[in-house]
């Protein structure tokens, strides 16, 4: 063959200047993926969102918080739309009580919760309890109901008094809403403590709460229309956009991380400091984990431990990451600014860090009474995301327990992105990767599944205070709400599980009650 | 009888199923029942209508999103008429508008700034998807109504797959389009699909379809009006009615060892005697690939250092091809390609032999490189190089091309404010 080289290296002349500017874009495209700091390309396209050092002012503060009063915390929740100020930005969020950060919610095992939702908006709405192992059943922490607009319902949900404690949040769990709902605000923290006491080097320890949200504002200040993280994305820390926090050199404190965002990841790095990892989804950790970077999902909590380096002031920041090639890309950002400062007394050194002994134990695994395939897809033609091949359906029960079963589950990636597994009601212990053994490290209530991979979880149905119905789903809530859920069923053999079809048949014990006495009125407490 | 006259016949019938499926008590239903519920016992006081109760504003909801390739793109031929580097665009809109769970229209509006080549032109067959050569413009390449596992009305079956997985821009050259390919695009039918339970082996389906060319105005391009197809004008599927059968086979994400996935397609195809033809055409094909992630924990993902390898090939034949009885035309795909992170890298090939008791056999084949990069924009920019031959013609061609992805509205409400 012989071609005509002199028109070829015309051709390539020509389109050299282009590909040497796509080349130029793509560089420093590669440059923002890197580590320490927001990339160029975000800055470069002047990334409004994304704060210099200068700019955190403010201290970081925790929301106005409820704590419970002689055995309960009794607490009137109002969703309503909310213009907002975050920073120069203001946006059209939806929020509870006016509270962009959400309330903080503080409850011991064994108290009882009372929440009484008054829906302002104008859309059905309702919350969950997330990672709270209690009842799903009436007036509890039931997802399935929806309240609708104008409506109030009243959740009255009984903590167990052997209820591990750790951090938790409630949020809106109305399907086909949800992504929207948690975007614009509608989420907030809700402590069970005791904590401190499973991890006692921690009880001296200043806490401070972490609620990270997202909003992505159109030019007006509404939720952009479309919800992908290269739009303006506003990441915040309890509502505040790049506060100040304050920390002494050789001060550690107690920083409780929880993604209340819709679907954004995080990969939180400080700038000359390391993060020393003791919980994850409100448990403490086995054994304690020094990292350079806490990586979290939408709905998982962490809680780490921060020692304050020489004075100085160091960037908390949010990198860039990626949920894989169908997945998303989110832009790093600068989310906090530590100020390293010597106070008036010096700070008291931290004992070391051991939980106590059988504070979390492993899920025995000598009788497994059934192995269970739950498999994530997604079909990009019709937008639709399945788990085992179907969507969600509110009639159709997916999964049918007897009380009392251990099982084991295989969650499978069947798709090029990350997918995030959360079951209500039921922590459960990650056993392989991938057929990798995972040694024992606590128990969680969420898990990423990797791309293309498998996990096995173990799970134990042994609590009679879940016996109802409940979901399943992914809690990347883009695809929640587009159907990657489904029902499960824990039933009391004795009885036999509910005959199929609406929900109804649960409730009826309940609604033939007497609706809770829920009674606003409990004082917020300033941090 | 004329397609559109029945066409206008089923408009009234369908539009009517649709608002019956529209309001259809689905899963609302449930919500409802506990909301009256929860209204009996005092706890809630009366707000909306009942018919929406628990899903107030949820439908419908509709979607639009475009995918737009710009492309700089030129060849040079062995002999005869080359192609000096020229600006072309191409894009892919899709729409949707769903009134309920699993009821929803969709539609793919596809169009190609593409000149026609003078038939002088010897080259004219090379790249011929790719560069000029024939009429395009716009189109509705898709547009249909899916009930649950039905469609009705015009769809690209879901036959091979190397038209839409090929990587790389000038890949499926030789596979797209019915003509010359085996893509069985312009056809106007109804499918069934049918999923199993038990997804323990991977997804598997197996999908019924009857079809034929769609002969009613969304034929009809923009701004290279080519008119529409009439019966005479035969052509693969120009039957008088949908009497061409497909039966495929799909099995998509089986798990192979401790990581890796592959899909595979098994399908066939009986096509119809068109007008003029000897027979009617036999198309079937059989495909798989694998995606085997290399670097693909959580956190390699979340670092953009997700990285794997993808393997694919697929066999076709027509047999009959272009209705002369005897006459056959194979294909044979491949591609390699490597992911990492943003990068994509790929090579691919396709071998096609067409078989004739009288002019004997031709053997066409293409092979490209590309290298490409994602912008966290949802921007692809991709670099490619391919070396086509067709009917004994040479070529090489060199392009960049980039594609943006358009995201309009996702599953919009349209009723209501945003909360």
């Amino acid at each position: 063959m012989s071609y005509d080289l002199a028109l070829l290296r015309r051709v390539v002349s020509t389109w050299g200047r282009v590909v040497a500017t796509a080349v130029l874009g793509v560089g420093l495209a590669a440059a923002g993926h890197g580590p320490a700091g927001a990339g160029p390309l975000d800055t470069l396209f002047g990334s409004p969102t994304n704060l210099p050092a200068s700019a955190a002012v403010d201290p970081l503060v925790n929301p106005p918080e409820f704590r419970s009063e002689n055995g309960q915390l009794s607490v009137t929740l109002e969703a309503r739309p909310q213009r907002v100020k975050l920073g120069k930005f203001e946006i059209s969020a939806v929020t509870y009580n006016g509270v962009y950060g959400g309330p903080v919610l503080r409850v011991k095992p064994g108290d009882v919760l009372r929440v009484r939702l008054v829906n302002h908006l104008e859309q059905s709405t309702n919350i969950h309890f997330h990672g709270l192992a209690v009842t799903p059943q009436g007036h509890g922490d039931n997802s399935m109901h929806m309240v609708l607009p104008g409506e109030t319902w009243d959740y009255e949900v009984p903590i167990p008094k052997d209820h591990p404690p750790g951090i938790y949040w409630y949020h809106t769990h109305a399907h086909q809403f949800a992504e929207r709902q948690l975007m614009g605000g509608l989420s907030g923290t809700l402590i069970v403590e005791g904590f401190q006491d499973e991890v006692p080097a921690t009880r001296p320890l200043r806490e401070r709460l972490f609620a990270l949200k997202e909003f992505q504002p159109d030019p007006k200040g509404d939720l952009a229309r479309v919800t992908k993280a290269y739009n303006v994305d506003i990441k915040t820390i309890n509502g505040q956009l790049m506060p100040r926090i304050d920390i002494q050199p050789g001060e550690t404190q107690l920083w409780r991380l929880s993604d209340q965002t819709a679907n954004t990841y995080f990969r939180l790095s400080l700038q000359g400091h390391r993060f020393t990892v003791v919980g994850r989804d409100s448990r403490p950790l086995p054994r304690p984990e020094v990292v350079r970077e806490v990586m979290f999902g939408p709905s998982e909590r962490v809680d780490v431990l921060v020692t304050g380096g020489a004075a100085g002031s160091y960037k908390l920041v949010s990198e860039t990451t990626s949920t894989g090639p169908a997945g998303d890309v989110f832009p790093a950002q600068n989310m906090a600014l530590l100020v390293s400062a010597a106070g008036a007394a010096a700070p008291a050194a931290l004992q070391p860090v051991a939980m106590v002994q059988g504070a979390v134990k492993p899920i025995p695994g000598d009788r497994i009474d059934a192995e269970r395939l739950v498999a994530f897809s997604e079909d990009p033609v019709t937008g639709l995301f399945f788990i085992n091949h179907a969507t969600f359906d509110h009639e159709r029960v997916d999964v049918k327990v007897p009380l009392g079963s251990i099982e084991e589950w295989t969650l499978r990636n069947a798709s090029d992105e990350l997918h995030l597994f959360h079951i209500h009601q039921v922590p459960f212990q990650v056993v392989n990767i991938n057929g990798k053994p995972v040694p024992f490290d606590g128990l969680v209530d969420t898990v990423s599944v990797p791309i293309h991979g498998e996990m096995k979880i173990r799970l134990a149905f042994t609590d009679p205070t879940i016996v109802g119905r409940f979901m399943f789903h992914c809690h990347i809530l883009e695809h929640e709400d587009k159907g990657m859920m489904a029902q499960i069923e824990v039933y009391d053999p004795k009885v036999g599980p509910m005959p199929d079809g609406p929900m109804a048949g649960m409730d009826h014990a309940h609604m033939d009650m007497p609706a809770p006495g829920a009674t606003s009125g409990s004082t917020p407490h300033a941090d | 009888m004329r397609i559109d006259h029945g066409l206008r016949r089923l408009a009234p019938a369908a539009l009517g199923a649709l608002a019956v499926l529209a309001t259809a008590p689905h899963a609302s239903a449930q919500s409802a029942l506990i909301n009256n519920q929860a209204r009996a016992t005092g706890q809630a006081r009366a707000a909306a209508a009942p018919d929406d109760a628990g899903l107030v504003g949820a439908w419908p909801k509709i979607g639009f999103e475009t995918v737009g390739a710009v492309e700089y793109a030129g060849m040079s031929a062995d002999s005869g008429r080359d192609r000096p580097g020229s600006i072309d665009l191409r894009f892919d809109s899709t729409a949707l508008v769903e009134f309920a769970d699993g009821v929803q229209l969709d539609a793919l509006f596809q169009y190609k700034s593409k000149q026609p080549r003078p038939t002088t032109d010897a080259n004219a067959a090379l790249f011929s998807n790719q560069g000029a050569g024939r009429r395009n413009g716009g189109r509705f390449k898709e547009l249909y109504f899916r009930n649950g596992d039905w469609r009705y009305g015009k769809f690209v079956q879901d036959f091979g797959r190397a038209y839409a997985n090929l990587p790389g821009p000038f890949a499926t050259d030789l596979v797209e389009e019915p003509e010359d390919g085996y893509e069985p695009a312009e056809m106007l039918g109804v499918e069934k699909l049918h999923v199993y339970d038990n997804e323990n082996g991977g997804w598997s389906q197996i999908s019924f379809a009857a079809f034929m060319i769609d002969r009613t105005p969304l034929h009809e391009t923009f701004p290279y009006n080519e008119g529409r197809i009439r019966y005479k004008d035969g052509g693969v599927g120009n039957t008088r009615l949908p009497e061409n059968l497909m039966v495929t086979w799909d099995v998509l994400n089986k798990p192979v060892g401790s990581w890796a996935q592959m899909n595979y397609q098994a399908s066939v195809i009986r096509w119809g005697k068109a007008y003029g033809a000897e027979r009617g055409e036999w198309w079937t094909t059989l495909g798989a690939d694998i995606s085997i992630p290399l670097t693909g924990t959580v956190e390699d993902t979340l670092r953009n250092r997700y990285s794997q390898i993808n393997l694919y090939v697929e066999g076709a034949r027509r047999d009959n091809f272009d209705g002369v009885a005897g006459r056959t035309r194979q294909f044979l795909s491949g591609s390699a390609e490597y992911l990492n992170g943003p990068w994509v890298f790929d090579l691919t090939t396709t071998q096609r032999w067409t078989s004739d008791r009288l002019t004997g056999k031709e053997h066409d084949a293409l092979y490209t490189a590309s290298i490409g990069y994602s912008l966290p924009s949802d921007t692809v920019a991709a670099l490619s190089v391919a070396s086509e031959r067709v009917g004994g013609r040479d070529g090489v061609y060199a392009g960049l091309r980039i594609t943006q992805t358009l995201t309009s509205c996702n599953r919009c409400l349209t009723k209501g404010r945003p909360f």
